[in-house]
């Protein structure tokens, strides 16, 4: 499976340029996340405009993506992220990351911008440009299906942008399916500023693996081991949602754009339990044995005929309890409709919260929206995701993002919940502070999937949290001690596992006892045939991958004063709930950086030395 | 025996097909196997595990003798392509030059081990072709 290529696709003259992905830079970074991330340092830096022909769009398949393996249906798509200036990288699910592996590739690196709107086909070993003109404007559920009929295939997957993305809309995301999507730091509008409104692939191609017999024994047992534990149960049949339980009672929800962190009683209503009705069954990515995705369906009332796949934890965050918004269905609604538009829920979410304040708090008014803006109205809610995704009125203004401020001004920058420019998702960690943490130093900016601990909720005993750290951890939530070296562990582990392109809820990210390093050498064992692969050797990939992304945004000019939280988070205390009253502080915060750079080999501003860049050999 | 497909269970992860390319080829491609997910990704969302019901009138093979069609039961190769079109159920397919056929690997089907929600199981019957 490493005879797959890299396709270099430039959409301003229409030149492919086919490569080898060589031997040597597969062992320094596997695939996927890894890969992307050694091209993206390489092509682009802080002359790149980010909507410019010149940003690459990098899409990369893990090294393991189509294979029995950890939920193998994952793949990566970065880019320099419009939406904050630095980092866009978004790791996704569905059939398109596979579809592409059988079609001959695992990374397509797009630069350059066509005359006219463009989509790619990629087919057993070619990349073709074709016309697109009869797709623009079309929602992306519409052209997925018209590029299904176009290419006669049912089986033909594509990865597509919304109206937001053909409107540059900041946060407008990358979609397959109705539900995967490389949602995050404004892909969307990359690929619409290239005139790129598809990439669509077809695959009949081999993938050959070292020990096919062994594999399929070893894929068996794993299999039989992941289905027996409760957490992959409990994802399989309440998928995500089954958290916001946990989070309204803990107090770990942002209510009202993070001015309450739980909705007590009234938030009931939007527990997983009552999505039960809607749901017609559970879907899977490709590969997958967790099959974590309601697919829903709206029979009656008002938004009667919805039908998608989802919602996550995350849209009910951000339609829910951010938007002090109790009407379940509205949700859903809205999550499907980001998702046909082309916008990231997630930031949509955050950016109608935001919005939602100001008007609250008299910033903006009726004259600038057009209507009012009121928590817990859905209506006003549904309008303004449109009006974004058009960029109609104020949703034009809302569309630029971050960005939003500067064309607001007035003090409203107070009340926006970004990290390095990236929009807070739909919860609050000030409880947990290796959650916050590892937010406020991810390289993409506000980013819980770069190392999402959660081993020290779970009342584990000392000795065994240490030795999974491999240092002393504190087992309390609430303590600061050794929170450094948990976030930095689990920065490595995902680094790795999103260029596998496994799943991260089949490692350690809702139990310590999943698959992690061994597992994984196993796999590439017998998957590659890389015998002498160890534990220490994948620790270290991660690290190079990480210290790469590192030098990637310290090049585009962040630095330790990035690293670092909203205000909110310092100056103000959690107001309900079991973490009343949590807030971080300043001081110890400061000291967990001191040690987490340490513990990257980073001196104190969170710059790679040389020492490290050696030892990990990056160029 | 037969392998029985509840549609309304499948997850449409593709293991199965991805288990029987493996099993049967070596190698991983969708397209060798004898088991296919349709998807209706935007219609009303339901995946259908299309795969030989083993019909006790082989219609696929019509003009076969007896003898000829009950060898074939057993087989993952078939030769004539004449045997996708007749077959009513959309069940065989073509890869490359030949046709793709269930053999149930020899009486211990391997998707069905795989699939992790039961969407697809070991009936022990055949079945009258529509
Ligand atoms: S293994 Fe089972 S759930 Fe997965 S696609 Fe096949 S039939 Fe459906």
């Amino acid at each position: 499976m490493l005879d797959r290529k890299i396709a270099y696709i430039d959409l301003t003259d229409g030149k492919i340029d086919y490569q080898e992905i060589p031997g040597d830079l597969r062992r320094k970074y596997l695939g996927g996340r890894g890969i992307n991330m050694y091209l993206l340092n390489k092509l682009a830096g802080p002359d790149t405009e980010p909507l410019g022909a010149e940003n690459p769009l990098i899409f990369g398949t893990g090294i393991l993506t189509a294979t029995p393996g950890y939920g193998t249906g994952r793949m990566n798509i970065s880019a320099r992220s419009p939406l904050s200036g630095y980092l866009a990288d978004s790791n996704m699910g569905g059939d398109i990351g596979a579809e592409l592996r059988f079609a001959g590739f695992d990374h397509l690196v797009v630069t350059g911008k066509s005359s006219s709107p463009v989509y790619l086909f990629v087919n057993d070993g070619r990349v073709e440009i074709r016309d697109a003109s009869h797709l623009w404007g079309k929602d992306t559920f519409e052209t997925q299906t018209a590029l299904q009929q176009e290419l006669g295939d049912e089986r033909a997957k594509s990865a597509v942008i919304g109206v937001a993305g053909e409107n540059l809309v900041k946060f407008a995301h990358i979609l397959s399916d109705q539900k995967s999507s490389a949602g995050r730091g404004g892909l969307g509008a990359v690929m619409g500023s290239k005139n790129l409104k598809a990439v669509a692939a077809r695959g009949k191609l081999d993938i050959r693996v070292a020990r096919p017999a062994e594999l399929l024994d070893h894929f068996k047992a794993a299999c039989d081991g992941l289905q027996k534990k409760k957490w992959i149960q409990a994802l399989g049949t309440q998928g995500t949602p089954l958290l916001f339980k946990f989070g309204n009672r803990t107090g770990l929800l942002s209510v009202r754009n993070h001015q309450d962190n739980g909705m007590g009683e009234e938030g009931r209503v939007l527990e997983a339990e009552n999505l039960e009705r809607y749901s017609e069954g559970m879907a899977a990515c490709f590969g997958c044995i967790v099959h974590c995705r309601h697919r829903h369906h709206i029979k009656e009332g008002k938004y009667a005929g919805t039908r998608g796949v989802g919602p996550e934890y995350g849209g009910i965050g951000a339609f829910g309890a951010n938007m002090g918004n109790t009407d379940l269905e509205s949700i859903i609604y809205a999550c499907d409709l980001c998702n046909r538009l082309g916008l990231d829920l997630s930031s949509t979410g955050t950016y109608i919260g935001w919005a939602t304040e100001l008007y609250q708090r008299g910033i903006i008014t009726e004259k600038d929206v057009g209507f009012p803006l009121e928590w817990g109205e859905p209506d006003s809610m549904i309008t303004l995701i449109d009006d974004i995704a058009q960029r109609r009125g104020f949703g034009d203004t809302l569309a630029e993002g971050t960005f939003a401020r500067d064309k607001i001004g007035k003090g409203s920058e107070k009340y926006m919940m970004t990290i390095k420019n990236i929009p807070c998702g739909g919860t609050d960690e000030r409880a947990v502070k290796s959650f916050a943490f590892g937010l406020a130093v991810a390289t993409r900016g506000s980013d819980h999937l770069r190392s999402r601990p959660g081993v020290d909720l779970f009342d584990l005993p000392q000795d065994f949290i240490n030795e999974l750290y491999g240092g002393y951890v504190s087992t309390d939530y609430t303590s600061y001690d050794g929170k450094a070296r948990m976030i930095w562990w689990h920065e490595l582990l995902y680094a790795v596992v999103d260029s596998l392109g496994t799943c991260k809820f089949q490692t350690v990210f809702n139990s310590p006892n999943s698959p992690k390093w061994q597992e994984f050498c196993d796999l590439l064992r017998l998957s590659l045939g890389w015998d002498d692969i160890t534990p220490q050797e994948l620790m270290d990939i991660g690290e190079r991958i990480y210290t790469t992304e590192r030098l990637f945004i310290n090049k585009l000019g962040l630095g330790r004063d990035d690293d670092t939280l909203p205000r909110r988070y310092f100056d103000e205390k959690v107001s309900s709930g079991l973490a009343k009253d949590a807030y971080i502080d300043e001081d110890r915060f400061q000291q967990m950086l001191d040690e987490y750079y340490e513990l990257h080999g980073w001196d104190a501003q969170g710059a790679p030395t040389e020492a490290t860049r050696q030892r990990l050999d990056i160029a | 025996m037969r392998i029985k497909v509840e549609a309304d269970k499948c997850t449409g992860c593709h293991i199965c097909e991805m288990v029987c390319s493996l099993h049967h080829e070596d190698v991983i491609n969708l397209e060798r196997a004898a088991i296919r997910v349709s998807k209706d990704d935007f219609g009303d969302l339901i995946y259908t595990p299309m795969v030989c019901r083993q019909c006790k009138k082989m219609v696929c093979l019509d003009g076969h003798s007896e003898g000829d069609q009950q060898e074939h039961r057993g087989k993952y190769r078939w030769e004539d392509a004449s045997a996708i079109e007749k077959c009513p159920f959309n069940a065989v397919f073509s890869f490359q030059d030949s046709v793709v056929h269930c053999d149930l690997c020899g009486g211990e089907p391997r998707c069905v081990q795989y699939c992790s929600v039961q969407a697809i199981t070991v009936d022990t019957g055949t079945e009258d072709a529509a």
